[in-house]
């Protein structure tokens, strides 16, 4: 698996999980918000409710008094009228904001209830009032109570509202009670005070007397749970209380008491309505405190939940924005200059030395890890480079080597040519071997005669070897064949030889030689060993004796003298002359052939013939390096004293 | 070049740790005996019975060797034996060089 991979498997869980754990919180903080809102708006609806409530008291007042024919009541009545519509349109909006069709729908059929008594009323206005007024009282009455059964249903749906709010509705409830009795009392009072021979009047005032006990009952009850709630409130309870209990009540009692025993209430009467006037105001204001402070504190609730929702929101946001951001880090920083550090390792690895590598100026893990790569690189192009130069080179000197072999083998073909090839001259057969060690040789041999003088022949191993040694070789051959060319008749071999070395430059390296002449029909041979191993002699009969005991080479001591070996030569007899590089070829061990390997050798082949000894003397060297290889040239040289004519061919 | 020196008296002896004395060996002792004789030793004795080989090459630097010495002074050889004195027999070298079985041998010549 990739680290790109990884990270996003990584960055994409954690993220997840960020944003759901959020995003639950968010969804429970949205509900929170939502119940808030529509408590807010059930709260408004039962304020509305409740102010229709109130609306609809005055209007049963004012339509009661009306009808009893109170002076400007029917005025009164149609402003109260107009009112109470205003507040129930109020009313039906916040339902519908609510969304609740039940209630709007009891709402409505409420309001048709209104409107059917408004009928009632009006046609009881044109014609006699009678009995149907307290039917319309009653109408009303039960409407109300009906509208605050709809306030009690609504909020009986809300539930967990907190302890503060919950006190405020108590309140509310008792602050209802005691505006309905009020009213009722205030209604029924003034109505028996307008009609003192009224048919209903003992049922009047007995529903007057109980709903004065109950709206006391309702302020003690409000005493009671006024405890708990704010000073503003406070005030406007202890207000309402105190007033009630020492200006309105008294009154109140004491007109009831006037009423019930017929005794005249003329001196009360405007005492009586500007108190329960003012009662009413009051407790009116003191539902409106209420409100107000419901609305507050639901408004407060709802606020707490909408910031704690933006809260979560911008939390989710974040959140989401913060793994985003550190993805993008992450990508930027990390994985993909990892990415193109891989693919320039990638490329350097197949050797692709031209890649180009990531720029960075950083100094932390991938700047180091990218400043390493430009040193392999550099060292990568820099091998490649001596590699090209090595490879280059080799190749010149596979060119040069070519050439100087080339040149070698020139040269070898040059020097081969100045070899004489196997032949039969003045009464002896020759045949040589020269093996050079490498190509070119500071060996040399050559036979040959003055005219019908005898024949001479010489053997030449150049000290050292290599184009020195060769170059040595061939002027030492050129010098020893003018020397017999030109030897006068008389002169000594060692003689020649000693004018040879004398001669010598200085510079040169020296030279070993066998230098000898043959003469056959004499029977006689002569030679002098000039630092050369001494060359073997071949008897007719199969004796083989070495010739000489040494002597300085040419170009040591410039004025040195040489000794001549005589000795005889008659027809069939042989004379065998090699190199060192025969005696002291070593074999694996370092062991050389030696010349005591060689003089067996000879004895063996005693009976062969000079090619098939020739042959056995280098099969044998073979065998003894076990290769074809020479560490030194190699010279083999043998002449032989022919028999008679008849033998020429004679491959003995 | 394997060689030990030490002056013995005015006689420089040098004695050559090479079992074979052969081409690759021979143009190192070359320089090297050149280089003392140039210095000023006229007495010198190069101590062979080491060397087990020696070709055309290692007797071509012992020629250098005392050429460059000429009558000025003597180059000694001690402690030929086997191959190695075969080839001064052979080539005469023994007459040339003044040849001693051993170091002291040598010097006792010189009268050291």
């Amino acid at each position: 698996m990739s680290i790109r991979r990884t990270l996003i498997t990584l960055f994409l869980a954690l993220g997840a999980a960020l944003c759901l754990a959020v995003a639950v919180q968010l969804r429970s903080s949205l509900g929170d918000y939502r119940e808030a809102v529509d408590l807010a708006r059930s709260n408004l609806a039962r304020e509305h409710i409740s102010r229709a409530a109130l609306a609809l008291y005055q209007e049963r007042t004012e339509t009661y008094l009306g009808l009893l024919g109170a002076t400007g009541a029917p005025v009164h009545a149609r402003e109260s009228r107009r009112q109470s519509e205003a507040v129930l349109d109020e009313a039906a909006r916040a339902l519908a904001r609510l969304r609740d069709r039940d209630a709007l729908a009891a709402l409505a059929t409420l309001r048709d209830r209104v409107a059917a008594l408004r009928g009632r009323a009006e046609a009881a206005e044109s014609g006699p009032a009678g009995a149907a007024v307290a039917g319309i009282f009653d109408g009303y009455t039960a409407v109300v109570s009906d509208l605050r059964s709809l306030r009690l249903v609504l909020l009986g749906r809300e539930a967990g509202a907190d302890p503060q709010t919950s006190g405020a509705f108590r309140l509310r409830t008792h602050v209802g009670v005691l505006l309905d009795d009020l009213a009722v009392t205030r209604a029924l009072i003034g109505g028996l005070l307008l009609s003192d021979s009224s048919g209903s009047r003992p049922s009047a005032l007995d529903r007057a007397w109980r709903s004065a006990n109950r709206s006391e009952l309702a302020v003690e009850l409000l005493e009671s749970h006024a405890l708990a709630v704010d000073q503003r409130l406070q005030g406007r309870i202890n207000t309402l209380t105190s007033f009630y209990r020492t200006a309105y009540h008294p009154t109140e009692t004491q007109v009831l008491s006037r009423l019930a025993d017929g005794s005249s209430t003329a001196s009360i009467d405007s005492r009586w309505n500007e108190g329960a006037r003012q009662v009413a105001t009051t407790a009116a204001n003191l539902q409106e405190t209420l409100f107000a402070i419901s609305r507050d504190r639901l408004d407060l609730l709802r606020r707490d939940a909408l910031r704690i929702m933006i809260l979560w929101g911008g939390l989710l946001l974040a959140g989401v924005a913060a793994v985003a951001a550190g993805w993008r880090v992450v990508v930027h920083q990390v994985v993909a200059p990892l990415e193109r550090l891989r693919g320039a390792m990638l490329a350097l690895a197949e050797g692709n030395l031209a890649a180009p590598l990531p720029e960075t100026a950083r100094r932390d893990e991938i700047g180091v890890m990218a400043d390493t790569l430009r040193v392999f690189k550099a060292n990568a192009i820099r091998r490649a480079r001596l590699q090209d130069e090595r490879l280059a080179l080799h190749e010149r000197l596979q060119e040069t080597y070519r050439l100087l072999r080339r040149d070698l083998e020139s040269a070898a073909a040059v020097q081969a040519a100045l070899l004489p090839a196997p032949a039969r001259i003045g009464g002896v057969r020759f045949q040589g071997r020269l093996r050079p060690s490498n190509f070119i040789s500071g060996d040399t041999y050559d036979v040959l005669r003055q005219p019908n003088g005898p024949v001479h022949f010489f053997v030449i191993d150049v000290a050292g070897h290599g184009a020195a040694a060769a170059l040595v070789s061939v002027a030492s051959h050129y010098t020893l064949t003018q020397a017999i060319l030109r030897r006068r008749a008389g002169e000594g071999l060692a003689e020649t030889v000693a004018g040879l070395n004398r001669d010598w430059p200085d510079h040169l390296p020296y030279f070993t030689m066998i230098l000898g002449e043959l003469d056959p029909e004499a029977g006689q041979g002569a030679l002098v060993q000039s630092g050369h191993p001494p060359p073997l002699l071949l008897r007719r009969g199969g004796a083989v004796e070495p010739l000489g005991e040494g002597g300085l080479p040419i170009g040591v001591l410039p004025g040195a003298s040489f000794d001549e070996v005589r000795f005889t030569f008659r027809p069939g007899d042989r004379l065998l002359i090699y190199s060192d590089g025969l005696s002291e070829a070593e074999d694996r061990e370092g062991h050389p052939f030696s010349e005591e390997r060689l003089l067996e050798l000879v004895r063996a082949g005693a009976g062969l013939g000079p090619e098939a000894l020739l042959g056995s003397i280098t099969e044998a060297l073979r065998g003894w390096r076990a290769s074809d290889d020479l560490d030194d040239d190699m010279t083999l040289l043998m002449l032989e004293a022919i028999q008679d004519e008849h033998d020429r061919g004679d491959a003995r | 070049m394997n060689m030990t020196e030490e002056m013995r008296g005015e006689v420089l002896v040098l004695r050559l740790a090479e079992a074979r004395l052969d081409a690759s060996k021979a143009p190192a002792l070359r320089e090297e005996l050149i280089r003392r004789v140039e210095a000023g030793h006229d007495r010198i004795v190069l101590d062979l019975s080491a060397t087990e080989f020696m070709d055309s090459s290692g007797l071509g630097a012992l020629v250098s060797g005392l050429k460059r010495m000429g009558a000025r002074g003597t180059l000694a050889i001690a402690g030929a034996q086997g191959a190695v004195a075969r080839l001064f027999q052979l080539t005469r070298m023994d007459r040339v060089f003044a040849l001693h079985p051993s170091t002291d041998a040598a010097l006792a010549q010189f009268g050291v």
